[in-house]
Formats: structure tokens, sequence, C-alpha cells
């Protein structure tokens, strides 16, 4: 009898400690608390069916991009808020793309709108976001989507000379990129690859490789037929660069012409905290890390 | 761990030439009388990326007395997938279980993709009636067929590789329901937080001749946090012991 009474004990707190940890999404090992690929993507096409996707204008055959990721928003905003107060006074950047993860546990956006309003609120600058897995755990999705929209897209820059660099936006924040959404990425890139064109820049927050897999926690990423079939889809239509967060740590790869650049974390609490500026023009991009 | 490294590297490499030389010494190897066991299973998967396929796997296995196995397994799926595989089990029994070191050699070729993929994996494993825990490391080496640029290829140095398998009936009985944890089949190599779960049953039906079955799930983003199903592969076959 006292056997069963301490099992009940034990199974009440494993349930308290599961409901009460309001950073991991602890049900989410089992089950995501926010909506699927599939049905986010079907979210997303239709917003971006009444929504003509995005011409930037650069002012300059070469331009600067501005990239950050992992920024894990849980008391203080204070890199993120460097961070957009420095692209803000960048001339020459027209866009700044965020690789997923603004928050960390149960915090919401309130705290990122603000941060963000500088951007959102500008008719010059232009920043644009991808998902991470922090973003949609404890059912947020629906949050990030009330602020951002659209978890995939395109979108182009355009030179004064008319050369057309093609960004997508691919959602992994669930480490699965889902059957609709590989359908829509293959149409997108063969159709980008179709046109012409500069480069083909892809971001998205879940990274492809594991390079050093021991040291690296428990961070999730593709299964492998995913894997494979992104990779070959990628190499095909020769991309550019592929942007990637997740890893909270620096890593270039070439793989099959492509070249993959995941970013360090921007976290205040991070030690090393860091962006990146891409400088991009007609024969490379030429990408520095700098620090926070 | 720079260390660590190194040694992981060279027993990497010292895996392989096991799987080799073991091969060059089973004939010498005088065993008695050497159970052959060759089976075939016909394969059903579901997953996002490559939609349903079909296939079909062959496997054998050849025993010396209780102290080596060498296995050697293929498949090839409608997906335009094709895996093989051969491994070497030194075993040695002890009263509650024996324990195994199994060296592994393993190539799958996503021929969709036109990448493939190549694994060298060493782990040691202890088997009891009812339990079987296997924990090893794997290495993998990734490229591109159409290239032969070095840059084209990319190591995995080090993955963690699982298996923990429970037994209801265990080994001996003429019919059996198992199931567990792994990230790795003969047929392929997850990566070490991608899981497979998988329950399967095999009967004896005589003593050349059995059936068995399988199904293997496979969640996505369990250590995001935001786990969902992925995909799920069924194999349904016989084994024959000659």
């Amino acid at each position: 009898m006292k056997l069963h009474f301490s099992r009940y004990i034990a199974a009440a707190l494993l349930l308290f400690v599961i409901a009460s940890c309001n950073k991991h999404d602890l049900p989410g090992l089992l089950v995501s608390s926010s909506d699927g690929p599939d049905k986010r993507f079907q979210q997303s096409e239709a917003y971006n069916a009444s929504h003509s996707p995005l011409e930037i204008r650069a002012a300059d055959e070469n331009y600067r991009l501005y990239l950050f990721a992992d920024v894990h928003v849980q008391n203080s905003t204070k890199n993120l808020d460097d961070i957009v107060r420095i692209f803000h006074s960048d001339r020459t950047s027209p866009v700044c793309l965020f690789l997923g993860d603004f928050i960390s546990g149960k915090r919401g956006f309130s705290q990122i709108r603000e941060s963000l309003k500088p951007v959102m609120e500008s008719a010059v600058d232009t920043i644009l976001c991808t998902p991470g897995n922090h973003d949609i755990q404890f059912g947020q999705w629906n949050e990030y989507a009330s602020i951002f929209k659209t978890s995939c897209y395109t979108f182009a820059v355009v030179t004064p000379s008319g050369w057309k660099d093609i960004y997508i936006c691919m959602d992994s924040a669930s480490g699965k990129v889902g059957r609709r959404q590989m359908e829509w990425l293959r149409r997108t890139l063969y159709e980008a690859y179709g046109t012409l064109h500069r480069h083909i820049i892809l971001f998205t927050h879940t990274n492809f490789f594991k390079t050093d897999a021991l040291k690296q926690g428990l961070q999730g990423n593709y299964n492998m037929e995913e894997t494979y079939d992104l990779l070959g889809l990628f190499s095909d239509c020769e991309v550019g660069v592929v942007f990637t967060g997740h890893k909270h740590r620096r890593e270039e790869i070439t793989y099959g012409g492509v070249r993959y650049v995941t970013l360090d974390s921007s976290d205040d609490e991070a030690e090393t905290a860091y962006y990146a500026i891409a400088d991009i023009s007609r024969s490379e991009i030429k990408i520095n890390h700098i620090k926070l | 761990m720079r260390k660590l490294r190194l040694l992981i590297h060279c027993l990497m490499k010292k895996i392989l030439f096991t799987v080799v030389l073991v091969l060059c010494l089973v004939p010498r190897m005088r065993a008695e009388r050497p159970d052959i066991k060759v089976g075939a299973n016909v394969v059903g998967s579901y997953n996002p990326a490559w939609g349903f396929n079909t296939g079909l796997d062959l496997d054998g296995r050849l025993s010396l007395q209780d102290t080596l196995d060498i296995s050697f397994s293929f498949e090839g799926m409608t997906a335009n997938v094709w895996s093989f595989s051969l491994t070497a089990r030194p075993k040695v029994k002890f009263r509650p279980g024996t324990l195994y070191v199994d060296a592994t050699a393993f190539v799958r070729l996503v021929a969709r993709d036109h990448l493939y993929d190549f694994i060298v994996a060493g782990s040691a494993g202890w088997k009891m009636k009812y339990c079987d825990f296997q924990l090893g490391i794997f290495s993998r080496t990734s490229g591109y067929m159409r290239s032969s640029l070095p840059e084209d290829a990319l190591r995995e140095p080090t993955n963690l590789l699982y298996r923990l398998q429970f037994n209801i009936f265990g080994d001996e009985a003429q019919w059996d329901i198992l199931g567990g944890v792994k990230n790795f089949t003969e047929y392929e190599y997850e990566r070490m937080r991608s899981p497979i779960f998988y329950l399967g049953g095999r009967y004896e039906y005589n003593e050349r001749l059995g059936f068995k079955a399988e199904i293997d799930i496979k969640p996505s983003g369990m250590f995001n946090m935001t786990a969902g199903f992925f995909g799920i592969t069924g194999r349904l076959g016989a084994t024959y012991t000659f």
C-alpha cells in the first residue's frame, strides 16, 4: 500500500514539474502544442495568396544584409535593441533577416513587438523572420502569426540595374518541413532557378549538419529522409547560401556547391553573442560575424 | 577533448579494418556446423519527403558456434533508395546474458537525390532473455554521387547509436512480441536525437521456417519540444535456417 502511495506521489510530482516548467515545453517531447508544419503552411499560403511577394529596392548594386538568430528574450532585450538600432541607422542595408527563436518559454511576444517597433513602422527598413522551435512552443504560433503573418514566403531584392536576388523563407520550427511545404519549396526553387537572377538565398531556423554531434546538447534536426531531399534540391537549384540558426554556434560548410552558414546566437545571456552582416555583390556574398 | 576526438577517429578506422579482418578469418575458423539463416521482407513505408513507397529486404546471417555472427543486409525501395550493410558480431555467453560487440560497415545510396551515406559503426551490447541493450558510436560520411570533389563529401565524425529492446517471451520461445527504441536499423542510421520506436513479432513455424513482422514509427522534432508524426515503416517477412 505504501509502495502504491509513493508511486502516486512520484507521478504527481512529475506532472507538476511538466506542467510548471515555464522555460521548456516538456509535453512537446510527445506532442507539439502548436499547429504542425502542414497547417502552418496552409495558413501562410492563405496570407501569401492575398499579398503579392515583396520586392525591395536596393539603393546600390551592392547592398548589405543584416542577420541574427536565437535571441531567446527572457528578461532583457539589450542585444535585440542593439541590432535593431544598428540596422536602423545603416542606410546601405534595406533588409534584416531574423532566423528564429525570438523568445524562450512562455514569455510571449509583447517585448519583441516593442523592440521591433522602430523597424516595423519604418518605410525604409524591412525586417523579415522565420519561426524557431521556441517561438511555437507553449502554443505560441498564433501569437507569432499575428505579428509576422506568414512563415514560408519569398521576396526579392532588386538592384538599380534590375538584377534580382531571390530570398526564400522555409519554416523548420518543428524540425520537419512537411509534405505541403516540401512541394511548395520544390516548385518555388525550380521557378527561381529558371528565372533571371543573381543569387538564390534560403533562410530557415533549423540547421542541417551535425559535424560535432556530441557537443551540441539536445537540439533536434530534420529526419534523414528530409535532409537528403533538401540537400539534393538546394544543390540542383544552385542555391547560393542557406542561412540557419538553432545551433548557437557558428559554422560554415560548403556542400554540393551550396554554402550553409549557421549563425551564433544573439542571446543576452550567451557568453559570446554575435550578429552577422552579409555584403552582397554580383560576384560574391561576403559574411562577417560581429560581436555584440 | 581533443584526445578523445582523435581516439574516436582512430576507432572508426579500426572498425572497418576489423570487419575486413574477421571476414578473412572466417574460412580458417573450424566451426563444426555453422548456422546459416536467410530472410526476406516486403516493406511498405510512408514519410512526407518520399511519400508512400514499397520495397524488398534480403538478409543473411552466418553463425559460427556461439562465438561469431556475420550478417549481411540489403534493401531496395521504390523511392530509389538502396541500402547495404555488413556486420561482424563477436559474442561471449555468460550465465545471465550474452555480451556482444558489433562492427558494421553500411552504405545507403539515395539515388533520388544523387547522394550517398557511408557509415562505420562500433557498438557493444548486452542481451538477456527479455531485454537487449546496445550502445555505440557511428561516423557518417555523406557525399554527392555526381562529384568526386573533396568539398562535396562531408563527415559527421561522432554520432551516438543506441537500441533498447524488450521481449515478452524471449528468444527461445516459439513466438515472441518485441518493442523498443533505437536510432538505427540494418537499413538506415538516423540522427541520435531522432529516435525510432518499434513494435514487432516473431513466430517459428518449425525448426527451419519462421515469420516476422515489425512496425517502425518515427517522430519528428522531439528534442525541439515540437514533436509530431514523421513516418512509418512496416516489414513482413520470413526466415529460413539451413
